[in-house]
């Protein structure tokens, strides 16, 4: 690896990385992307294998701790009921994500002002919804228009197949007269931009070897690299640098062989989501910034928001064969998203109807919350599960909360010996509330359904997915790290376009949102190259 | 091959098929039968961790049937055998459930049960035919107004 100096450095090649690495190869600028993990060949994902479900518990689990690859950090999560979800590599967490991809609504950009809580961003849907348009473009989003829960957009291709499953939640919501509608989905299911249509295996979080389901590595990247972004892997940045005038000058990185070495560079742009940004602006202490960089409004770190899920589960007498289909995209409603303060809560969720997985993960109870008996009533509670079970995930807006946050672990260290990161969390008041009616309401479906049986956890541990909000946006430097358009407050040429810029979480997956965003931060510092330093 | 080392695959033959049994028409065999046993210890010669505890939890097995009955755990009556298994369940939870969980894991990726459930394996690049189904079903929801709500614009938009 060259240590000359690149115009633009991009940590982490995940979901807003590529985007905004794509976004910024027309510049023509030199740019290079440092991602401590690797490509990962789609042939050699689980689902080609027949013992594909055993590595959801091994190598291919979404969870870090469990994981442990050599590319993977450990994350105290003791302190947290929620346990946060990640894949570190090119692709990033898209890699094993069940790919629901809806946008955030309008009203989520304005939480202060509708609602009187947490605070506005300082964005809004219309800025963002050129970038939304383009992002799907690029993702390939299978749905359909007219939603009356959203301003008019457009999709790439026609629903995701609803199957008997589908039907028969779609028939119990519109029994209760709620709002429902097929999911928005980063699989594209119909042949797409060279892409294959979705074969409805079912193993969208085990990676796709078909490419239906959008990863980065398969829809940003290819093109990045191609137009001259270069991507370096099984590089860990340990280290962002500042140089003598307050500006980034590059990182620290510790590459494949072992060896520590220093990239320099004009402008850094961390997309590591946001516990490991959060980390990684924590560890780049120094007599400048001793309480991490970019952080004079002690903000960094803190404001961790995932979103509380409330899992229910129906057990039905009819097989609905749920392991077919793509499992986290059918559909769902947003009956309850805007705030109505008669619910005792202000915010909403989304109600997301979640399919069901193949026999081996059903017998360790992965719809059911434990594994089922062994011995001789096996059989028998085998069969009542198996093929006849349908979820629903309530998707709960969390609140910023200061307290929530991500520190260093005193103790616990990664591969290379750099500190680890530690979350301390705890759901909120208006979050509680949230989640009890979310769960109350998925077991109403599930009975109008015909579920003879429900079964809910909440919060759900194993669902960190969504990692949002620790290093804001905001206009006022002392209560913000990034501005606008992602620009630290403190650091001008230091960029972040992950989830840590979110103002608030929205009661959607983030995915869109996050890389609408690194999409609109890219161009904003494309028209703002020539007084980038000023 | 060491004699201890056929007495614990047999062992585990007749483990894993009290964890699975056979179904009562016969139409599926246990896990030990099924030859679940094999599978494991070729999957766990690259995870000595976990076969360690597998070990572990087999001479645990061997133990409390001896107690019970100097044949061992191949002499005991299906009841005491059951017995026997619930007694490391309670005082070894951990590594019994490591052992459950290889019989699950096992049986259920087997090619052959797999296929009797109607589940193809591997589920790529086949995948399965599935219906779209009627979005006619939307109507009554095309029908409402709009449900999302107007927000303030930013000056920057």
């Amino acid at each position: 690896m060259a240590e000359d100096s690149v115009d633009v450095l991009i940590v982490g090649a995940g979901a807003s990385g590529a985007a905004i690495a794509w976004s910024l190869a027309e510049t023509r600028m030199n740019i290079l992307c440092l991602d401590q993990g690797g490509w990962v060949n789609p042939s050699e994902y689980p689902p080609t294998r027949e013992d594909w479900e055993s590595r959801a518990i091994s190598d291919f689990s979404l969870n870090p701790n469990a994981r442990r690859r050599p590319e993977d950090y450990p994350v105290n999560d003791l302190d947290s009921p929620i346990s946060p979800l990640m894949w570190n590599g090119v692709g990033g967490s898209t890699i094993i994500w069940g790919a629901h991809f809806p946008r955030f609504h309008p009203s989520d950009f304005s939480v202060r002002t509708l609602d009187g809580v947490a605070d506005d961003w300082p964005i809004d849907y219309a800025a963002l919804e050129p970038y939304f348009d383009l992002n799907d473009r690029m993702m390939g989003v299978s749905g359909l228009s007219g939603n009356p829960a959203y301003p008019p957009k457009s999709v790439q291709t026609r629903p995701v197949s609803l199957g008997k499953l589908g039907v028969t939640i779609a028939e119990a919501f519109n029994q209760l007269g709620w709002h429902w509608w097929p999911a928005d989905s980063a699989i594209v299911s119909e042949d797409y931009e060279g892409r294959e249509g979705c074969v409805n295996a079912g193993v969208c979080m085990f990676g796709c070897a078909k490419g239906a389901k959008a990863s980065t590595d398969i829809t940003y990247w290819p093109s990045a690299v191609r137009r001259g972004v270069k991507l370096e892997t099984h590089c860990r940045v340990r280290e962002i640098s500042l140089g003598s005038n307050g500006l980034a000058d590059g990182v620290v990185y510790v590459d494949a062989e072992g060896v520590t070495r220093k990239q320099k560079a004009e402008i850094v742009i961390l997309a590591c989501n946001a516990i490991g940004t959060s980390r990684l602006l924590l560890l780049s202490r120094s007599g400048r910034s001793p309480n991490g960089l970019a952080n004079r409004s002690g903000l960094v770190g803190r404001n961790l928001m995932f979103h509380p899920w409330g899992f229910v589960t129906g057990i039905f007498d009819e097989r609905m064969d749920g392991f077919k289909g793509p499992i986290a995209c059918c559909i769902g409603s947003q009956e309850f998203y805007e705030t109505d303060r008669s619910r005792g809560f202000v915010r909403g969720y989304t109600l997301q109807t979640v399919r069901s997985v193949a026999p081996a993960l059903t017998a360790m109870g992965a719809m059911t919350g434990s594994p089922l008996p062994w011995g001789e009533s096996h059989r028998r509670e085998f069969e009542r599960v198996f093929g006849r079970t349908v979820s629903m995930n309530a998707i709960c807006e969390d609140l910023p909360e200061p307290e929530n946050r991500v520190e260093l672990d005193p103790e616990l260290v990664d591969g290379d010996g750099v500190p680890a990161p530690r979350v301390i969390y705890r759901l909120g008041e208006n979050s509680s509330k949230m989640l009890e009616h979310g769960v109350a309401r998925a077991r109403e479906v599930m009975q109008v359904a015909g579920a003879t049986e429900t079964i809910a956890d909440y919060p759900a541990r194993n669902t960190g997915w969504h990692l949002l909000g620790t290093a804001r946006m905001g206009l006022d430097p002392e209560t913000s790290v990034v501005n606008s358009w992602g620009r630290c407050h403190d650091v001008p040429n230091l960029f972040i376009v992950d989830g840590s810029v979110f103002v608030t979480s929205g009661g959607v997956n983030p995915g869109s949102t996050i890389q609408a965003v690194a999409l609109y931060i890219g161009d904003q510092i494309k028209r703002n190259l020539g007084n980038l330093f000023d | 091959m060491s004699r201890e080392k056929d007495g614990n695959r047999i062992l585990l033959r007749e483990v894993l098929d009290e964890i699975i049994p056979p179904s009562d028409d016969g139409s599926f065999l246990g896990a030990g039968e099924l030859g679940v046993g094999e599978r494991i210890e070729e999957a766990l010669a690259e995870r000595p961790d976990v076969a360690h505890l597998i070990q572990q939890g087999l001479a645990s097995i061997s133990d409390l049937a001896e107690r019970r009955n100097p044949t061992g755990f191949g002499g005991l009556s299906k009841s005491e055998r059951v017995a026997v298994l619930c007694e490391l369940e309670a005082v070894e939870p951990a590594i019994f459930g490591v052992l459950v969980m290889q019989a699950y894991f096992g049986y259920y990726t087997d090619r052959r049960i797999t296929d009797r459930l109607g589940v193809r394996n591997p589920p790529q690049p086949d995948g399965y035919d599935l219906e779209l189904g009627d979005l006619r079903l939307l109507d009554p929801v095309r029908a409402r107004p709009k449900l999302w709500r107007d927000a303030p614009a930013r000056e920057s938009s």
